[in-house]
């Protein structure tokens, strides 16, 4: 009894500290994003909020917090509501099978730094990433506008087309780990990281993921020069506050998930600690951030048929091809 | 903990659910939602069948329906659609005829 | 811990069917068959099937709803009529709904053994390297088999759902919009109609980009 809430406790525990660290990253990559962004751009970003805006997310948070929440006439109030919550939880959720590092050792009990060590690990974001969906097919309609409609309608179709290359993509590692646990799978990654072995199945992972989570070159659906922002353009206050997040918060899960399929985890390189795991994974994950924002700061935005067709015609083939080519090693070598 | 058995019961009242929602319905689409209610009673019957008698082929024959109902839900909203362009509605009363 | 949380799941599931029979709106049935979804995905848990509980939410949850979804917006489909006019068909329908239930509940009971205990199965059971085991040995046929339907399914629902008019080079004529021929000729009599009666032309062909 004792030891169930022992375990229970530890798990609230966990849940409480990467969350915590999770939201906070989620503040600071927006303002990650807007330095990186301006100095691209050739300008400075946020720099007056704060110690050369440090303090710009809370100013942020403030004003949305504080801005009134308008639902426009004609709308699904139920809907309305729901959809950034869908999202929102969808995005937070997938985090729950992501290994921040090996187990660790603390007052005789062994802490494994993971909330749930699923076997079907993979299995589980795909899932949890497909019901994300909901939320800006949801939003979309919701908003009684013919713009959200059209927006929310674009966008569902690019994420349900680059879902297939994304998990296909990740059969990948799947095939070389032999494995769905997500730690096996780090595990299998101790001498040479996978992006290495698959760096195919790498690129159309990230370009996949670009898709997925609605960033340059793929964000036509809610670019705010674009369809006037897409599903998300009724929506202000706490509500739009969530869809953001929600956004930034996938960007960060992607490449949490990039990292433990096929940047090696938690491993290091030259010392490696229990400790310094998490440290690694963190790194490696703002190395795959910040590619994300360099690619938005340089590349133009693919018109909506060009990139439906790249997911349908290029990225398809390619992650199937990808899969026969590994296949074809894997047992080449086992032979 | 919890018997197969109640599964089974539990199974078959989602599936009267949905018999009755294609009897009284007459929109198009929720018919067929209802169908597919059908189908996941099904499949939880025979996921509990399988958990009952120790055999994963149960789980696999939901496999091949998940695969079935999917190929089935594509083709058949293709055809609602098609139906819709040409009369303007889903109401099952009136697509009655052949032709026209 | 365990019956309480089937009798939740059960609860879920059959109150969220039978809002989806009854509610009007047709995008609150689908949200309503998402719970129901979501709901028996648990319940392949609880009866160690994990596998099939993913699948279930990727493909039911994940792919068809959100197509139902996709076809009700395109198709703009407004709130329905729940029941017939009259309301003897509604009891009737439930009657059989309920003769259906208790029938098969019928054959459960004869069915299976008495007793609640469930048999040991092996550790992994139902777990990916099990099922795929299966799949890839004994159901390989049908497996193959399987996948040509899916191709199948696409290729017919692009053929079926195709918008004739909108491809190029395509020979179909709609009705209501001639060849071009035929509207040169329409606007020709239009002119001479015009010019001999002073009038503004009535007669437009529909679709007619020039009007």
């Amino acid at each position: 009894m004792l030891d169930a809430l022992g375990s229970l406790g530890a798990t609230a525990l966990k849940v409480a500290i990467i969350f915590g660290i999770f939201l906070t990253m989620v503040a600071y990559l927006v303002y990650v994003e807007r330095k990186v962004l301006g100095h691209i751009q050739m300008r400075r970003g946020p720099l007056h909020v704060g110690f050369h805006g440090l303090l710009q997310p809370l100013a942020d948070g403030v004003k949305l917090f504080l801005k009134e929440d308008v639902i426009p006439e004609g709308a699904d109030r139920a809907l309305f509501a729901l959809a950034p919550a869908i999202c929102v939880a969808t995005a937070l959720s997938t985090i729950a099978v992501i290994p921040f590092g090996e187990s660790v050792t603390v007052l005789g009990r062994t802490i494994h730094l993971q909330i749930a060590d699923l076997n079907i690990g993979i299995l589980y974001i795909l899932a949890v990433t497909s019901l994300g969906v909901y939320g800006i097919i949801l939003g979309g309609w919701a908003s009684n506008n013919k713009f959200a409609l059209m927006g929310g309608l674009r966008s569902t179709a690019q994420v349900v087309s680059y879902e297939l290359s994304l998990g296909l993509a990740l059969v990948g590692p799947l095939m070389l780990a032999g494995s769905l646990r997500m730690r096996t799978i780090i595990d299998a990654q101790a001498e040479v990281w996978f992006v290495v072995l698959q760096p195919l199945g790498f690129l159309i992972y990230l370009v996949s993921a670009l898709a997925e989570t609605n960033r340059i070159p793929f964000d036509l659906a809610e670019a705010e020069s674009e369809l006037v922002a897409g599903y998300h353009v009724e929506y202000s206050g706490m509500k739009f506050a969530f869809f953001f997040l929600a956004e930034y918060a996938a960007m960060i899960t992607v490449a949490a998930i990039a990292t433990a399929l096929f940047l090696g985890g938690y491993h290091g390189i030259g010392f490696n600690s229990p400790w310094l795991g998490p440290v690694w994974f963190l790194a490696k994950m703002t190395l795959v951030l910040l590619v994300f924002i360099w690619i938005r700061g340089t590349l133009p935005r693919l018109r909506y048929d060009q990139l439906m067709r790249f997911g349908w015609k290029v990225l398809l083939p390619l992650s199937l091809i990808n899969i026969m080519i590994t296949g074809a090693v894997a047992l080449w070598r086992q032979g | 903990m919890i018997a197969p058995e109640a599964f089974l019961y539990l199974a078959a009242v989602l599936f009267a659910v949905g018999l009755v929602g294609v009897v009284v319905r007459r929109e198009a689409i929720i018919i067929f939602m209802c169908i597919e209610l059908m189908l996941n009673a099904v499949n939880l019957t025979f996921v509990a069948f399988s958990r009952l008698l120790g055999s994963i082929d149960g789980q696999v024959i939901v496999f091949f329906s998940l695969a079935v109902a999917a190929a089935e839900v594509v083709v058949g909203l293709a055809i609602i659609v098609a139906i819709f362009r040409e009369r303007a509605t889903t109401d099952v009363d009136q697509i009655n005829l052949l032709k026209f | 811990m365990g019956p309480l949380l089937f009798v939740l799941l059960a609860v879920a599931a059959v109150a969220s069917s039978v809002a989806m029979v009854v509610h009007r709106s047709p995008i609150y049935s689908t949200l309503y068959m998402v719970v129901t979804f979501a709901a028996t995905a648990v319940m392949f848990v609880l009866l160690d099937a994990p596998f099939i509980a993913a699948l279930q939410i990727i493909v039911y949850a994940g792919a068809i709803i959100v197509l139902f979804l996709f076809v009700i917006m395109f198709l703009n489909l407004k709130t329905g009529v729940l029941i017939e006019r009259r309301r003897g068909p509604l009891w009737l329908a439930i009657i059989l709904g309920a003769v259906v239930a208790g029938e098969l509940a019928a054959v459960v009971n004869h069915g299976t053994a008495a007793g609640g205990a469930r048999p040991a199965v092996p550790e992994g059971f139902g777990s990916v390297e099990s099922v795929a085991g299966l799949l890839f040995t004994r159901y390989l046929v049908p497996f193959e088999i399987t996948s040509i339907l899916l191709i199948v399914g696409m290729v017919g629902a692009v053929v079926l759902a195709r918008n004739e008019e909108a491809l190029p080079g395509a020979t179909f004529d709609p009705p209501g919009v001639g060849s071009i021929e035929a509207r040169k000729d329409a606007a020709a009599a239009n002119d001479a109609a015009a010019a001999s009666t002073g009038e503004q032309p009535q007669v437009v062909a529909a679709g007619d980009p020039s009007r």
